[in-house]
């Protein structure tokens, strides 16, 4: 099949402005953009710039804008986009030539996160062990292969620069919750401002970004709970218990909501025995039944944090 | 893979639309609904500091809200509080919650299917009496 291929180019040095270079290419459907990459840089314009390394989803050197969503060039089919192909570089970074984009901004959050073990506590004679359980902890996130896809698909990041940004948050959230890690608090710290976790909106766009499949959302949430919930950032006092607290919040607003939901059902029910007819109360006939799930949602997850907390 | 052709189109417009998922048109609209209910709270500021001016300025200015275009643009408010405060039930839920984002595209589409369960009753309430006047008034019975 023949591919229409478009490719936003720019050359800082020479170009005042980027364009769009259009290509045709035949491929077969199961090639990756890669390949059509490969195929115009090796045989149509040998000045199209790109990096890639392993070319097999590995390495995170070659993600980029496909389509209008960030992916890997060498991990997405030619079968999955159709006959009209359209790269940019990511979004979020200084072009440095068409496809290749400086990321030294997004190593150096990279660095700030300390992404390495810290354990000052004497060696032990042999290896620090570690149960399943405690190493499914952060299996998620040991997955990232650094690419900045999520990072450059994140609106906060693209309106605020400064802000950390997915990744580190992922690579933090990897030694944070490992149990051989004491450097938690540190993380946290650096976590614990309004460019770290707090400008996350919770938009997804991350998640669905990461080639990897890791649950980014999830583990900035999970971050955000750890601050929230560390005892270097809550003054705890004695026998409080934020897992209990918050389980408590969740059954008071769920009974509350109950309680109101059967005032409602009780006034409808004392107009029906009244004679009245029931749709003359149409507001609460309405507001009643959607009461319920989100009391019953609410209640579930308030017992859910006892039962944790118990554990 | 054959050779092919090249041509360069002229600079076009390069800024185009990330294609987000669900969670970035909640935000984008969580955005929008804020800034509207903050432009109203300035008109309600402006509309109730009337009273200064005197019993009939500031019952002039009431009067208007029982205009239909008004009681209209009162219902696009009350679905905007709505939503507005109901996207951030679900963004704290998450917060709470981590886990139940695996769950994300449900929860999002099961909002979608809940508003309008409470938002077209609502608009009903709110509209008949302005343009059914006719109509005995709801739940006098
Ligand atoms: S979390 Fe996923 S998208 Fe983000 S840098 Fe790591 S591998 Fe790439
Ligand atoms: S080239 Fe290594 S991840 Fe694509």
């Amino acid at each position: 099949m023949e591919v229409a291929l478009k490719i936003l180019r720019f050359n800082p040095e020479r170009e005042r402005r980027p364009w769009w270079g259009e290509y045709k290419v035949e491929a077969d459907p199961g090639d990756r953009v890669l390949d059509l990459l490969h195929t115009v840089k090796w045989h149509q314009d040998g000045t199209l710039t790109l990096r890639r390394s392993c070319a097999h989803g590995i390495c995170g050197s070659d993600a980029m804008l496909i389509n209008g969503l960030n992916r890997l060039a060498c991990k997405v089919l030619v079968r999955d986009l159709g006959p009209q192909i359209v790269v940019e570089p990511m979004r979020g970074f200084r072009v440095l030539k068409d496809l290749v984009v400086d990321m030294e901004p997004f190593f150096a959050k990279y660095r700030a996160v300390r992404p390495y073990l810290i354990n000052d506590e004497p060696e032990p004679r042999k290896e620090r062990r570690q149960s399943p359980k405690q190493r499914e902890r952060f299996e998620d996130t040991t997955k990232c292969i650094l690419c900045a896809a999520c990072t450059t698909a994140c609106p906060s990041f693209w309106a605020a620069p400064d802000f950390i940004g997915p990744a580190a948050i992922v690579q933090a959230h990897r030694f944070i919750f490992d149990s051989r890690d004491r450097g938690a608090a540190e993380r946290l710290a650096v976590l614990n401002q309004s460019e770290g976790v707090w400008s996350c909106r919770t938009i997804v766009n991350c998640t669905i970004a990461c080639p990897r499949d890791i649950a980014v959302t999830q583990a900035i949430n999970e971050v955000k709970r750890a601050i929230v919930t560390s005892e270097e950032f809550i003054p705890k006092w004695r026998g409080f218990d934020m897992q209990r607290a918050i389980g408590t919040a969740f059954l008071t607003l769920s009974l509350g909501m109950l309680a109101l939901a059967g005032f409602m059902t009780f006034q409808i029910a004392n107009h029906i025995l009244q004679g009245g007819n029931p749709f003359d109360q149409i507001g609460l006939l309405i507001l009643a039944p959607s009461l319920f799930p989100p009391a019953i949602l609410a209640g579930l997850m308030g017992l859910y944090e006892f039962i944790k907390a118990e554990r | 893979m054959a050779r092919g052709t090249r041509a360069i189109s002229p600079p076009g417009r390069i800024a185009r639309i990330y294609r987000g998922g669900e969670g970035e048109l909640a935000w984008a609209l969580h955005r929008l609904s804020g800034l509207g209910v903050l432009f109203f709270l300035f008109l309600h500021i402006l509309d109730t500091s009337l009273v200064l001016l005197g019993k009939e300025a500031y019952e002039t200015f009431i009067g208007l809200y029982r205009t239909p275009v008004l009681r209209v643009l009162e219902v696009v408010l009350a679905m905007a509080v709505l939503y507005h405060g109901g996207n951030g039930v679900r963004l704290t839920i998450y917060d709470f919650w981590p886990k139940l984002l695996r769950f994300d595209r449900f929860v999002f589409y099961l909002g979608i299917f809940l508003y309008p369960a409470i938002v077209i009753p609502m608009a009903y309430m709110m509209l008949r009496p302005v343009f059914f006047p006719n109509l005995p008034p709801l739940g006098g019975g």
